[in-house]
């Protein structure tokens, strides 16, 4: 059956293909300008879905490793302060045995306990290290000097003003990692302030047996700076498995971000080949629909009627 | 017998009857692109015959009507199509207006911003004693109320000009609905109500333009009358000669926006809720439902957040200017969340029916319109360190509560979806994409539900154009008819005119 074929209707079924031809033309050029595959939130909304929940995770992970580059770099200063304080420890044992080695004159004596009261005090200041204004050894009450030294008493004994508290930081969901350790844990050992395992009190123990010349004395905290010394060890060694432990892990979520990044990237960056092709097609049946508009107008019955 | 003057009558009726089939065919030629005009055509018929005897002479011909081609049915669905094509396309554009204020391109964004203040929340939490991350925190948290208060407005913007749409396209409805009406007349006033057809068709692209701007039925009267109501049936708009004027006054129980009325007589009829198809619909249904719906959602996120947090911040410690420790302070205030002093029950949060009360589902929450109505509490921005990174008191170093807080990022049950002051949902992420996949949706829906009425309005009007559109090859070649039959009557007539004057010579020279 033939159809009657207006002339109105040619032109209102050309003119709306023409319209979806340049408005698909414009979502093209648009898509090539801005690089992206759906730049409007109607587009493809399952697509915008997909790629908030990518930028989501992206956004968290990338907190975690800005968590990570922060507990490295406490950890990194409680590290050096810890190396440090081994140090010291090192040259006190160094300074005992020659105090205990046989022949060592009086004066000689004094001259060693005048090196580790030096020493001690420089414990003290490790003690009080701080990193952007924050005193690293006290605990969470972080603003107040955690140790002061005490002159007056005989040996010289210190307080300890900071906390127990320990630091946190979150690295995943289900990581945390202490980013500090707290003085009196570090300094005064499991056995607490003046006992065997304060390495400040077993300092000014060394330096008072020095000076009293008495050996017993004087082998006890050299012995008892070596159980410290030891324990200092484990612990700096804590420290370093930690600073590991959070490298390992932002190098992971960083590698995991690179990969939510490639997928974001797949979904929402525009395919510029597929893009310019279909520009092209767009481009040639907008100029066919004009090309036909124009002669399906050019004609009727009436221009063969002389 | 027929005689010679009754055949020159017989010619007389065709050069009549085929001219004015040709000014039939010009009016064709001159209305080819008036919108919904029908093709017309004269209608010929042959004069009664004579009897002679027995014999039967054919007296000529006379144009007895002349009829337009229409298909009445087509042209109704095709006025149901345009008001449906109408509503989805103000839909689309309605919804479309407002998803660039949804779009995140990882910069700008709500779930960028709610992502920048936890994240700031995290870095204080690695030196919590730091003053500078402490104003960060701050002015990631003032950006964040930007980014809400933005979209929110921009919702609020798109309802208060679809209103404005809804109050403008009332007195165009009133001004089409009298000119059915006088058309109604018009044609029941003629002897065949069918055949006046250029009324007809000028009331029917009056109907259309109607339908597209609010949804009706039509039906057609006896006399030829269009009875044309609202889609759901509610009230009359035209009935026969007589149209029933639409108002739009503000309501009260609208909010102070417009409500719709139809008056029927004396009796004014509400049809607010009521009206679904054509602009005036659409309108409605984006001012009442579809925005309002994702201005909720955008309270209930803002809302829950501002509870959340509040709850941490007043639980930990923060420092004051003199350094002390200070526990209690919310992060977030404003007139929408509960200020009471002394500290009630509720305090800190969004306000409840009975502040004394906390919030649960017997005493919901009231988070409309929270968001333009909170901001960082002023304390915390004279003195930032009053954001609770403690746990304790007097542990300027302790970033337990600032972990707790920047924990509530990625912690389930953050929003309160069902307004029982309890949250229920996954991630603060998840809530705000699932907000902007409900505008993507809805936009991507009206599109393809646009695109699929204008294929069907597209479908109707070249069905509608192959019965009732004027062609010019057939305009043409009718014309050329007419022409040929108009030229032959008047050779006809010439013909019997020779033969009367021979026939008046010969008489006369029998009788001189």
């Amino acid at each position: 059956m033939s159809m009657r074929v207006p002339n109105l209707m040619d032109n209102a079924s050309s003119l709306l293909d023409l319209q979806r031809i340049k408005q698909q033309y414009s979502e093209t050029v648009q898509q090539l300008s801005t690089g992206e595959a759906d730049p409007n939130l109607g587009d493809d909304p399952s697509a915008t879905a997909q790629v908030e929940g990518y930028q989501a995770s992206i956004n968290v992970n990338t907190e975690y490793i800005a968590q990570a580059n922060t507990a490295n770099s406490q950890l990194q200063a409680s590290s050096t302060a810890l190396t440090s304080v081994n140090s010291s420890i090192t040259q006190l044992l160094q300074l005992g045995e020659e105090g205990l080695a046989a022949g060592t004159t009086t004066a000689s004596q004094d001259g060693i306990a005048s090196q580790v009261s030096a020493i001690r005090q420089d414990l003290i200041s490790l003690g009080n290290t701080q990193v952007e204004g924050q005193y690293i050894f006290a605990g969470t009450d972080s603003t107040t000097v955690p140790f002061v030294d005490n002159e007056t008493t005989t040996p010289p004994s210190t307080t300890y003003n900071g906390n127990s508290g320990v630091s946190s930081l979150t690295l995943s969901p289900s990581v945390s990692v202490a980013t500090n350790i707290p003085g009196d844990t570090l300094f005064y050992g499991p056995d607490g302030q003046g006992s065997d395992t304060d390495v400040l009190a077993q300092t000014a123990a060394m330096a008072q047996a020095l000076t009293s010349n008495n050996t017993a004395a004087l082998q006890t905290a050299f012995n008892n700076l070596q159980t410290i010394s030891s324990r200092i060890n484990v612990s700096t060694a804590d420290l370093g498995e930690r600073e590991d432990g959070v490298t390992a892990l932002q190098n992971g979520l960083t590698s995991y971000n690179q990969n939510l990044t490639a997928q974001q990237t797949s979904i929402q960056s525009v395919n510029y080949a597929n893009a310019i092709t279909q520009l092209d097609q767009e481009n040639v049946a907008q100029q066919a629909t004009l090309s036909t508009i124009a002669q399906t107008n050019q004609k009727n019955l009436f221009d063969y009627i002389a | 017998m027929a005689n010679l003057t009754s055949s020159l009558s017989i010619g007389l009726s065709g050069l009549q009857a085929s001219q004015e089939a040709m000014s039939v065919i010009g009016h064709n030629i001159a209305n080819v692109d008036t919108p919904d005009f029908s093709q017309q055509a004269a209608v010929q018929t042959s004069n009664p015959a004579q009897n002679f005897g027995n014999v039967q002479f054919g007296t000529g011909v006379t144009v007895t009507s002349v009829q337009a081609l229409r298909d009445q049915f087509l042209n109704l669905q095709l006025t149901q199509s345009l008001s449906a094509q109408s509503a989805a396309s103000t839909l689309y554009n309605g919804v479309q207006a407002v998803s660039s204020a949804f779009t995140d391109d990882g910069t700008t964004g709500l779930n960028t911003q709610i992502s920048n203040f936890f994240s700031s929340v995290s870095t204080l939490a690695g030196n919590p004693t730091s003053a500078a991350l402490s104003e960060n925190v701050v002015g990631a948290a003032q950006s964040m109320i930007s980014e809400f208060q933005s979209a929110y407005q921009t919702v609020s913007g798109a309802i208060t000009d679809a209103n404005e749409q809804i109050g403008s396209l009332v007195p165009q409805i009133n001004t089409l609905t009298s000119q059915i009406a006088a058309l109604n007349t018009q044609i029941s006033q003629q002897v065949d109500p069918n055949n006046d057809n250029d009324a007809i068709d000028q009331r029917q692209e009056l109907t259309d333009q109607l339908g597209k701007l609010v949804g009706i039925q039509v039906s057609t009267n006896t006399d030829n009358t269009y009875q044309i109501t609202l889609d759901t049936g509610a009230a009359a708009q035209v009935s026969g000669g007589s149209s029933n004027q639409m108002s739009a006054a503000p309501s009260a129980a609208l909010g102070n926006n417009l409500a719709v009325s139809v008056a029927t007589g004396s009796v004014s009829t509400d049809v607010t809720d009521n009206i679904n198809g054509g602009e005036l619909g659409a309108n409605m249904t984006l001012r009442d439902n579809v925005l309002p719906a994702y201005q909720t959602q955008l309270d209930q996120i803002a809302g829950s957040l501002v509870n959340q947090v509040n709850q941490v911040n007043m639980a930990g410690y923060g420092t004051d200017a003199n350094g002390d420790s200070v526990t209690g302070t919310p992060f977030f205030t404003g007139s929408g969340i509960d200020s009471s002093n002394p500290p009630d029950a509720n305090f800190g949060q969004v306000n409840c029916a009975n502040n004394a009360l906390a919030a649960s589902a017997a005493n919901p929450p009231d988070y409309t319109g929270i968001i333009n109505s909170i901001e960082v509490n002023p304390l915390i921005v004279a003195t930032p360190t009053l954001i609770a990174s403690a746990t304790a008191a007097n542990t300027a170093g302790d970033n337990s509560n600032a972990l707790k807080m920047a924990n509530l990022q990625t912690a389930m049950g953050t929003v309160d979806t069902n307004d029982d002051g309890v949250g229920d949902s996954g991630p603060f992420s998840t809530v705000v994409s699932s907000l902007i996949n409900d505008v993507g949706t809805q936009t991507q829906h009206y599109d393809s539900l646009s695109t699929n009425q204008q294929n069907l309005t597209a479908a109707l009007q070249t069905q509608q154009s192959s019965v009732s559109g004027v062609d010019l090859d057939q305009e043409a070649a009718q014309l050329l008819q007419f022409q040929q039959a108009y030229q032959a009557s008047a050779q006809f007539i010439s013909t019997i005119s020779q033969l009367t004057q021979g026939l008046m010579t010969t008489v006369a020279a029998a009788v001189g």
